[in-house]
């Protein structure tokens, strides 16, 4: 019985090969800076031969069921694997919004977990700041994309963009211009 | 039409004897069909009349002619778009146009494309698959009418890879094929009103939005796998250009540029890939400013292959766009000086252009998108 099911999965992951995303666990992460928040909009995408891998994380009972607590507890276990500083300070981040796909979608490499989560930074003074951000999530499986969105306020001005090769650390260096200045 | 050629046409033109009768004789008297049975009985005028009633005829016809010119004029681009576009749906019946249509303001139905093959992500509107012959054939002809020469091959190609990747899969893959693209329109053919044709599959997405004289390819997926393929005895590359030009600007910056432009990190998908619709991000890489004019020739070679998927006179338009915010616009390359192996970006106040191999030369996604214009939102006031 073993063999068939792993022949079944040799199958459906060779044919899964033709299309997708297959033995890794893509995090895109989206950065939006305004002068009183940070909004991080995160896109996981594991694939196909990392996705039972993934389940199991997820799925605390081993009922092969998603259930909102489990949900909820991996996007907040995800959070906490997110380190995000503000000038070398440590930021809370809040979870905001959590969307899964089905299982059988995230089994296939096509479901993407959805986050949405913000840090309340207060006012930030003018000049210069740097925010950093270092993804520890699953690191034997995965790899990274971070990106700053471009600032709705003309008072963010974006200077510099830095990663590692894996994009697990990021740094953005930004300026806070007076009024008058932009 | 020039004056020469309608005074050969003149002398051709006989009167009739039949009152307000001109016909014209064609140069093979065997094409020239009797009108009437006076035709047999053709006789010339009295010669006294000639220069006057020529003078008459010349004045019609020149008339004629500036109106003929004037309706050319007006059969413009969209005007052959629409007329392809209810071509094709003449040749429906009445559930496959139910089908095909959805509202301009449908936000589900913009949003149905994807990379992934049509059983992992959904798309509605009518399969090529499910067409016949004659609504295959139209809807081809809509295509080469709303594209340029250089789209239109290019998306026969990227269709035709995967009817090459249906070929060399197994009978357990996703449904690969000719047969499993997808059209659609979001509102109704017009000339003046807006509206948007939706042609897709896997790895493609067009989304074409048509605002009057108006052209609008973004948001549109441009992917490909495999990149090189042979179908029938003839090899193809449908994205090669775009592999082989990037390369050649890359290689063509200077050590000094190349510290700006490229990113020391890895870049494994699309940023603004599906289900990105209006978010821009921060521009990197090295600002086409620092190029010199060759280097910028060449970076508006790449973003062509893009822009001039279109038919023309609306590439022409967007290109004049590009070009106008050039200063402003960016080049950001990642991965290795091999064709088709690396990352990169072209992003402009109106343009974002990204490629990214699939960790495989012969597996490339990219996309075209305009911040300020994606569905045609700016002139379609949406």
């Amino acid at each position: 019985m073993k063999r068939v099911l792993l022949s079944c999965l040799v199958l459906a992951l060779a044919a899964n090969a033709f299309a997708h995303r297959l033995d890794e666990y893509l995090q895109a992460t989206r950065i939006a800076v305004a002068t009183n928040r940070i909004d991080l909009s995160i896109d996981l995408t594991p694939g196909a031969a990392v996705a039972e891998q993934l389940l199991r994380v997820i799925d605390k009972n081993h009922d092969r069921q998603l259930s909102e607590t489990e949900r909820s507890d991996y996007a907040r276990q995800f959070l906490k694997d997110i380190q995000l500083k503000l000038d070398e300070k440590p930021l809370t981040l809040s979870l905001m919004k959590v969307s899964f796909p089905e299982p059988f979608e995230v089994r296939s490499g096509v479901g993407v977990i959805r986050l949405k989560a913000n840090a309340s930074v207060g006012p930030m003074a003018l000049g210069s700041h740097t925010l950093s951000l270092s993804n520890g999530h699953l690191p034997a499986i995965s790899v990274y994309l971070v990106n700053a969105l471009k600032p709705k306020e003309s008072a963010i001005q974006v200077n510099t963009q830095t990663r590692d090769e894996l994009q697990k650390n990021y740094r953005l260096s930004f300026d806070v211009i007076a009024a008058e200045k932009r | 039409m020039t004056l020469s050629v309608l005074a050969s046409l003149l002398d051709r033109i006989r009167v009739h004897p039949c009152p307000s009768v001109v016909t014209y004789e064609p140069p093979n008297p065997i094409a020239a069909k009797p009108r009437c049975k006076h035709t047999r009985g053709m006789q010339a005028l009295p010669s006294a009349h000639k220069p006057v009633l020529r003078a008459f005829i010349l004045f019609v016809a020149m008339a004629t002619l500036s109106l003929v010119r004037l309706e050319a004029a007006d059969s413009s681009q969209t005007q052959k778009i629409v007329a392809a576009a209810n071509a094709f749906l003449a040749t429906l019946d009445d559930a496959q146009r139910g089908k095909v249509t959805f509202d301009f303001n449908d936000a589900a139905q913009r949003k149905r494309w994807s990379n992934l093959p049509v059983n992992m992500v959904e798309r509605r509107g009518l399969r090529t698959g499910d067409l016949k012959p004659d609504q295959h054939d139209a809807l081809m002809k809509l295509l080469a009418t709303v594209l340029s020469k250089l789209g239109y091959e290019k998306v026969i190609g990227i269709v035709d890879s995967d009817e090459a990747l249906k070929r060399e899969a197994r009978n357990s893959a996703p449904p690969f094929g000719r047969d499993e693209f997808y059209v659609s329109f979001l509102g109704k053919p017009s000339a003046t009103e807006p509206w948007i044709i939706q042609f897709g599959g896997h790895h493609l997405a067009l989304n074409i939005t048509i605002a009057g004289e108006q052209g609008v390819l973004t948001p549109s997926l441009i992917a490909v796998q495999p990149a090189k393929f042979t179908l029938d005895g003839k090899t193809y590359r449908p994205m090669g250009r775009e592999t082989d030009k990037a390369l050649e600007l890359v290689k063509a910056l200077t050590e000094e540029q190349r510290k700006s432009a490229i990113l020391g990190s890895q870049m494994r998908d699309l940023v603004l890939g599906p289900g990105h619709d209006g978010e821009t991000i921060q521009p990197e890489g090295i600002k086409t400013s620092a190029l010199d004019e060759a280097q910028r020739k060449l970076l508006l070679e790449l973003v062509a292959e893009w822009s001039d998927i279109i038919h023309d006179a609306a590439a022409a338009e967007k290109m004049k766009e590009i070009k106008a915010n050039l200063a402003d616009t960016w080049f950001a390359y990642s991965g290795p000086f091999e064709a088709g192996k690396a990352y990169f970006r072209i992003q402009g106040p109106t343009v974002i252009i990204e490629f990214a191999p699939q960790r495989s030369e012969m597996h490339i996604h990219s996309m075209y998108r305009d911040p300020t214009n994606d569905y045609g939102k700016k002139l379609a006031g949406k």
